[in-house]
């Protein structure tokens, strides 16, 4: 193998372990901790398009929202499009937000626009979290 | 200003604008850093600046309006005018590995900086924070986008580039 090669490839996986690490320290560190024990909270979808507005209440052990999504996908009628970095909501009640007409699930935490993506939402007890189909 | 740099600035907008088009379905790894370090070194910092303005001024026609555009206006030409600078030295392959690395690895923290004058430094630091492991992706991204693609793309470009003006 060329020389230049080899050294960029060396470089290549230097990095790449590099990255790794740091990833792994910033979810050991950083990332968010989930809330033990059960909790009782509220799912809200409203799409007006369709005229829906569901409410459902849980009583659950689990720590972060997209997992309880998860565990009530056919309920909700819920999809989910995973990329690398994490997974996206696409759709409720069976009804999937169109990309062309700009649609996405706006998702609100007590009334209030949620920071973060589903599987970094922590599930706190009391909590309401309110998903409305709207347009950017 | 020539018409054909007229000319020039106009394709060279378009092919960031659709690199980063082609690629925006992956978070944060883009084409759009080498490009404009690519751009820099062959076509000249005075081009790749209105080549900036002209792609951050499409990239607000197309999402619209929000806090972020201010941010393009700047990070572009900061990158384009670091690119400059290094290469009155000579911009190895792995020093633009590095900076399009660092440049990857600090944009959302030029974000927060921003998000902070309107939303209070709390703020500002709890969107850097949260966006860390995207950065990271996107440093090391554009590094080994930069490693491998930078040399052969300006080599091919400073071909074509002469030969275009040998021939005019």
């Amino acid at each position: 193998m060329n020389k230049s090669i080899k050294n960029k490839v060396i470089v290549v996986a230097v990095v790449l372990v590099l990255a790794s690490l740091a990833l792994y320290l910033y979810n050991e560190f950083l990332g968010p901790e989930g809330v033990a024990g059960t909790k009782n909270v509220s799912i809200e979808i409203l799409i007006n398009e369709k005229n829906i507005a569901e409410n459902f209440t849980y009583r659950t052990e689990q720590e972060f929202l997209y997992n309880l999504m998860k565990e009530n996908q056919e309920e909700l009628g819920a999809s989910f499009r995973e990329y690398d970095l994490g997974v996206m909501l696409v759709g409720l009640m069976d009804y999937k937000a169109e990309e062309s007409k700009n649609e996405f699930f706006h998702i609100s935490i007590n009334g209030e626009d949620a920071l973060e993506g589903l599987q970094q939402i922590v599930i706190n007890d009391g909590d309401r979290y309110t998903f409305e189909l709207k347009k950017w | 200003m020539k018409t054909r740099d007229i000319a020039l600035i106009g394709i060279l907008s378009a092919t960031i604008t659709a690199a980063k088009l082609v690629l925006s379905f992956l978070p944060n790894i883009e084409l759009v850093t080498l490009l404009f370090m690519v751009y820099t070194v062959v076509f000249g910092v005075k081009r790749t600046l209105l080549m900036s303005f002209v792609f951050s001024t499409i990239e607000i026609l197309i999402y619209g309006f929000s806090t972020w555009f201010i941010v393009y206006y700047i990070i572009w030409p900061i990158l384009i005018l670091v690119t400059a600078y290094i290469q009155k030295k000579s911009l190895s392959e792995y020093k633009a590995a590095v900076l399009a690395g660092v440049f990857g690895l600090s944009f959302g923290f030029f974000f927060a900086v921003l998000e902070s004058f309107f939303y209070g430094i709390m703020y500002g630091i709890a969107y850097w924070v949260k966006g860390i492991p995207f950065d990271i992706v996107h440093g090391v991204s554009n590094f080994l986008i930069a490693l491998v693609l930078y040399k052969p793309v300006v080599n091919l470009l400073q071909r074509i580039s002469s030969r275009e003006r040998a021939a005019s």
